[in-house]
């Protein structure tokens, strides 16, 4: 009996770094049930994603050489159920899809993607450009994406992965749709466990014995918050911040760890012709997907856009907001300067009594070898035994030390 | 040692009156000022603040502890020299009389001089604002000014008045000193010619400037009420979260408002409401009666000290509430600031492995 | 799996494809507008659905170049359609059927492949360009050959080898150090290039931020930080500059000839090293795909490999620095020419040459940049090594 691979590939932001965080962190409960989610590393099908669709990404492409092989190969010789989750992977095209489907031999694939109402993603889309540097504005993202020409390579990527339709299309071309799972995201105000409740039915989970891993969660920031962002993105472009400072401070401290908490700001929603155009769209959408004969979790009508929110203008917001914001964020980077200068200072101190502590007995190896041998004898005594043992002791210290500290948050 | 002919000239203050630069160009022109016999002793520091601030025996956020003794070693070093003497920090203008009596005992066989540099309070009252603002502190100016204004000006507690009115600083420092050794320096109305305060400052001290040409670079640290009111806010938030004067002094003074805000271009400046100048123009008045009537030594036109009152047509920006945008703008400014302080930090392993090389380099006698 | 496409749409697309397999080059709407498109079942089809239409349309332009002939057309045009273009941007773009709407109601809209932007042909090219590499076996390189004698001529990355090259001929009279010195903005972007010659993937605006936020000019292009510092060793006198504008080669030679006292004769004028802008550009693109596709060394091998067959005229283009630099070069470069005035060299020519001139838009354009990729294409996937990878039918990737 051929295995099973259960391939998730997207979108982005339907909760799928909350089921990716899931299967990482459970590896024994899901062998237990049968199940495998190869991954030595939390992005390991990240980094095959890159690989397979040749995609730079900062650099990180760099470890990615090979890794669709080594994926491809794990999922052959399995003969558990294999999950693999990224959604990336949404974006393939045809010959990228061709190419993973011949790496699976003759596994028998199942495609799933989750999908939520175009209101909720396009916000959410802007959002995660903003928050990778770009200074693009809303209303031109809008228009961009609303473009029927899709020239250029933001409207391309953004297609790519959110066309629910196109994307079941490509990687579905060479499987029977019983096979291809549609999960759709329940809407706003639906409990918190349902759309991970269909997950786990999908991949044919019981989902009680896992547990969180420690949380990937990437809440959504509100419209001034987003705002000050771009702001920021204008001022630390073009080489005054790198890549590397970047992520940890401008989009891990600032927007996920301190932004993001202010939750009583605004959201963002569509203006009025994006919402009209956005639910014609879904209309369309549902009507063709309807005739596929896929495996539908949950309901196509939640691909509809359902209740929205009073359109606050990301392009024109309230400063006073956003200099609140801004307070809140100096206040969050103040911290952090403090706390990486009080834990830098707290192992200073720590090597230097250790310092100490060699001086010590340094002075206390002088004063036994004083009192017996001939002056000059006792100074070549003291020098040599001095220099050999004090070098022991200091590269000890030393090393221990170097190897104790490690790089702050 | 013999009481030689030497004259200390103590600079007391005023405070926010151009101080920092001219101490600063004394320091640049130490070796060139020494050969004329003129002395501006500063050791291994920066400034005389550390002494100042041991006579009169203030808190400041944690660093009295840290400069006791400080004023005693600053005498010693006085009392080496023949010729001229110059002490100078602004904060000694607060000094109560029984550290003044101190001061002037220290200095005992000495020919004493006073000079205070004054400038007019329309400015003086929205700078102190501001340096209570670098200094943690969260008041309004609206607050600010109705406190200055209520407080007692004669035996004051107000740290205003106890640095700035004039009459009551100098009649404590003055106290049994001939007013002709009393020299009040009047700092010059803005677009005057940029040497003039030096000059006249060298006049006080009795020196000519040409013994110190080099010029400072300094560059005046003050910000505009936008900026201000913004680090108000912060200081508010920081309260919360509590900051130690210790961090806030490197990351907050010095990176963000020094290296930072004060750098920016056409800040507007924080001014007294309209309604304060008749009774700021009051108690100047007084003032120049006093100075009038003292005898004391005037470099400078008595007229500086008289505040510029507001053009009729120019509407009067409240510093509590700047416009926003301002406000977003300079915050913005001190965001990029700090995650670029945060991203440039060396990294810490490196630094420490360094000192613990260095450290063992000594210890094997190399 | 339904073909939504009418089977007349069908047979002429397939039928424009086994045109193009055989090197033909007639654009798709000419082909469509022939009073007979479609043979009915044409055999040779390539399985599962339609090519898009970039990798169509590059295929015909392919076809289209002189040099198509040298290659094994054939196996270059099915890797060619058969591969994804790597990276960002549009994929599987539908052909345009002017009859009628072709559409699926999704997906990317229908194009005529002969409106592609040349950056996104370039973009297909540059994957396949690193297939043909990345596929050919490393051949074994023979030993560097040790140079004979250490010669002391810096600066000018383009030039500075061909002189080494001549000059290393003859018997040095003394200690003297040539430094040539050309055009600073023609040095910036000799150092770029050189740079994605090593496997950079920085753009050019970005190197010449790079240079002007930190204030460091790589050596290469700071001949008076160069000339200081020999002169530190040997003295100011023993170094001389040689200003080397473009067109002035042989003159170049001729002084640095001169001031090293070195017997030449009537040697040619000393070409100059790529890669140029154009070329450099697609480097770096394809320094892009294969660091994700091969470790460093080997990239760098693959790179070394490929550099000979770079098609194109490295004279052919000249960079010119973004505008909000040219304040920073000019005064960048006005320094320069005072501290080698003022070092007590010895120079060569015209230190004003030195000065950037009027800037002037011959950098290249995409549509170069596409022509070069077309020819290095074809010149890789006919070299020796490859085409025999390409023939023998070696897996799809």
């Amino acid at each position: 009996m051929t295995h099973k691979l259960l391939l998730h590939v997207g979108a982005p932001k339907t909760g799928t770094s909350f089921v990716q965080d899931l299967l990482f962190h459970n590896p024994k409960a899901l062998a237990e049930q049968g199940f495998v989610y190869p991954a030595d590393r939390f992005d390991a099908h990240f980094l095959a994603a890159l690989d397979l669709m040749e995609l730079p990404w900062g650099g990180l492409e760099t470890q990615a050489v090979g890794a669709w092989d080594r994926l491809a190969e794990q999922i052959r010789d399995e003969d558990r159920t294999v999950i693999v989750s990224h959604e990336i992977l949404a974006a393939a095209s045809r010959p990228q899809v061709r190419r993973a489907m011949e790496s699976f031999g003759d596994t028998e694939v199942h495609l799933v993607l989750s999908a939520r109402d175009l209101v909720r993603q396009i916000p959410a889309e802007w959002q995660e450009n903003v928050k990778h540097r770009r200074t693009i504005g809303y209303r031109e993202f809008l228009d961009t994406i609303m473009d029927p020409e899709r020239s250029g390579k933001l409207a391309s990527w953004f297609w790519s992965v959110q066309e629910v339709p196109a994307i079941l299309d490509r990687w579905g071309e060479s499987l029977p749709p019983e096979r291809v799972h549609l999960v759709t995201v329940p809407p706003p105000g639906a409990p918190s466990e349902l759309l991970w409740q269909r997950f786990a039915g999908v991949l044919g989970l019981d989902p009680a014995p896992l547990e969180r891993g420690g949380g990937r969660a990437n809440p959504s920031l509100g419209v001034p918050e987003i705002a000050l962002i771009r702001r920021v993105n204008g001022r630390v472009n073009h080489g005054v911040l790198g890549g590397d400072p970047y992520r940890a401070l401008v989009r891990e401290l600032v927007a996920h760890r301190t932004l993001s908490a202010r939750t009583g700001s605004p959201r963002l929603y569509l203006p009025e012709d994006a919402q009209a155009w956005a639910t014609d769209l879904s209309k369309r959408w549902v009507a063709a997907l309807s005739t596929k004969g896929y495996d539908v979790v949950g309901d196509l009508a939640e691909l509809q856009p359902a209740s929205t929110g009073p359109f606050v203008d990301p392009d024109a917001p309230d400063e006073g907001e956003v200099a609140d914001a801004a307070l809140d964020t100096i206040v969050a980077l103040l911290q952090h300067e403090v706390d990486a200068r009080r834990a830098g200072r707290d192992r200073e101190r720590a090597l230097r009594e250790e310092v100490e502590v060699l001086r010590r007995e340094r002075d206390e190896a002088w004063e036994r070898f004083y009192g017996r041998a001939s002056y000059r004898a006792r100074q070549r005594l003291v020098r040599a035994a001095d220099r050999s043992r004090l070098m022991a002791l200091l590269l000890r210290g030393y090393r221990r030390a170097r190897g104790r500290s490690s790089r702050s948050a | 040692m013999p009481a030689m002919s030497r004259v200390v000239s103590l600079h007391i203050g005023a405070p926010k009156t151009g101080t920092t630069y001219l101490q600063d160009r004394l320091a640049l022109n130490r070796s060139a000022l020494a050969e004329h016999e003129v002395h501006y002793p500063l050791g291994l520091h920066a400034s005389h603040f550390r002494a100042a601030l041991d006579l009169i025996d203030m808190p400041w956020g944690g660093q009295r502890e840290e400069v006791r003794g400080d004023w005693d070693a600053l005498m010693r070093s006085v009392r080496r020299y023949s010729g001229k003497v110059v002490v100078s920090h602004e904060i000694l203008a607060a000094a109560q009389p029984d550290q003044v009596a101190k001061a002037m005992a220290d200095l005992e066989g000495s020919e004493v001089h006073l000079v205070y540099t004054a400038r007019d309070l329309a400015r003086q009252i929205p700078a102190d604002w501001q340096e209570g603002i670098k200094h943690q502190r969260a008041r309004s100016f609206a607050n600010f000014v109705r406190r200055v204004q209520n407080a007692r000006r004669t035996r004051p507690t107000l740290w205003f008045w106890r640095a700035q009115g004039l009459p009551d600083v100098l009649s404590r420092w003055s106290a049994g000193l001939p007013p002709e050794r009393v020299h009040l320096v009047t700092v010059p109305q803005s677009g005057a010619p940029h040497d003039l305060l030096w000059e006249r400052y060298c006049q006080a001290l009795g020196i000519d400037p040409d013994w110190a040409p080099t010029d400072s670079e300094r560059v005046n640290s003050s910000i505009g009420a936008a900026e201000t009111t913004l680090l108000r806010r912060l200081n508010r938030r920081l309260r919360d979260s509590g900051l130690d004067p210790a961090d806030y002094r490197p990351l907050v003074r010095e990176r963000m408002v020094h290296q930072c805000l004060a750098l920016r271009d056409g800040m507007a400046r924080a001014t007294l409401p309209p309604d304060a100048f008749d009774w700021i123009s009051e108690v100047t008045e007084e003032w120049i009666e006093w100075i009038e009537g003292s005898g004391i030594d005037v470099v400078g036109d008595l007229k500086d000290l008289r505040p510029t009152p507001p053009a009729d047509d120019e509407p009067w920006q409240d510093p509590d509430r700047p416009a926003t945008s301002d406000m977003l703008d300079a915050a913005i400014d001190a965001l990029v600031a700090m995650t670029l302080e945060a991203a440039h930090r060396p990294d810490p392993d490196e630094q420490i492995g360094a000192k613990i090389g260095r450290a063992a380099k000594r210890l094997r006698g190399q | 799996m339904t073909r939504s496409v009418s089977a007349t749409f069908d047979a002429v697309a397939w039928s424009w494809v086994d045109h193009l397999r055989h090197r033909g080059c007639t654009p798709w709407l000419d082909w469509v507008a022939r009073p007979d498109p479609a043979d009915p079942l044409v055999a040779g089809r390539l399985p599962g659905r339609l090519p898009g239409a970039a990798q169509l349309e590059t295929v015909r332009r392919l076809a289209a170049r002189p040099r198509s002939a040298e290659a094994p057309f054939t196996d270059l045009a099915e890797l060619v359609l058969d591969r994804a273009a790597p990276g960002r941007g549009p994929d599987d773009l539908p052909l345009l059927w002017p009859h009628r709407d072709a559409r699926e109601g999704f997906g990317p809209p229908p194009v005529d492949p002969a409106r592609i932007p040349a950056s996104e042909l370039v973009r297909v090219l540059v994957g396949a360009l690193a297939e043909l590499l990345v596929r050919t076996p490393d051949e074994d390189r023979p030993a560097h050959r040790t140079r004979r004698r250490r010669l002391a001529v810096v600066g000018s990355p383009a030039l500075a080898p061909a002189l080494r090259a001549t000059l290393g001929r003859g018997e040095p009279a003394g200690a003297g150090v040539v430094v040539l010195a050309e055009p600073m903005d023609e040095l910036l972007g000799q150092t770029w290039a050189l740079r994605m010659r090593r496997g950079g993937i920085a753009p050019w605006p970005r190197h010449v931020e790079r240079c002007a936020r930190t204030g460091r000019l790589p050596r290469a292009a700071d001949p008076a930080g160069t000339a200081a510092q020999w002169a530190e060793r040997v003295g100011p006198d023993q170094v001389h500059v040689v200003v080397a504008r473009p067109g002035e080669e042989y003159d170049a030679q001729r002084a640095a000839a001169d001031a090293l006292g070195i017997e030449i004769g009537d040697a040619a004028a000393p070409r100059r090293r790529g890669p140029g802008p154009a070329q450099a550009e697609l480097l770096r693109r394809l320094n892009q795909v294969l660091r994700g596709r091969t470790p460093a060394d080997r990239h760098r091998a693959l790179v070394n490999r490929l550099v000979p067959l770079l098609a194109g005229d490295p004279r052919a283009h000249r960079l010119t620095v973004p505008a909000r630099y040219e304040g920073w070069l000019r005064h960048t470069a006005e320094q320069a020419v005072h501290r080698l005035r003022e070092g007590g060299f010895r120079v060569h020519g015209d230190l004003d040459a030195l000065l950037p001139a009027a800037p002037d838009t011959s950098g290249p354009s995409d549509w170069d940049l596409l022509d070069l990729a077309l020819d290095t294409c074809l010149a890789v996937a006919g070299a020796p090594a490859t085409s025999v990878v390409l023939t023998s039918g070696g897996a799809r990737r």
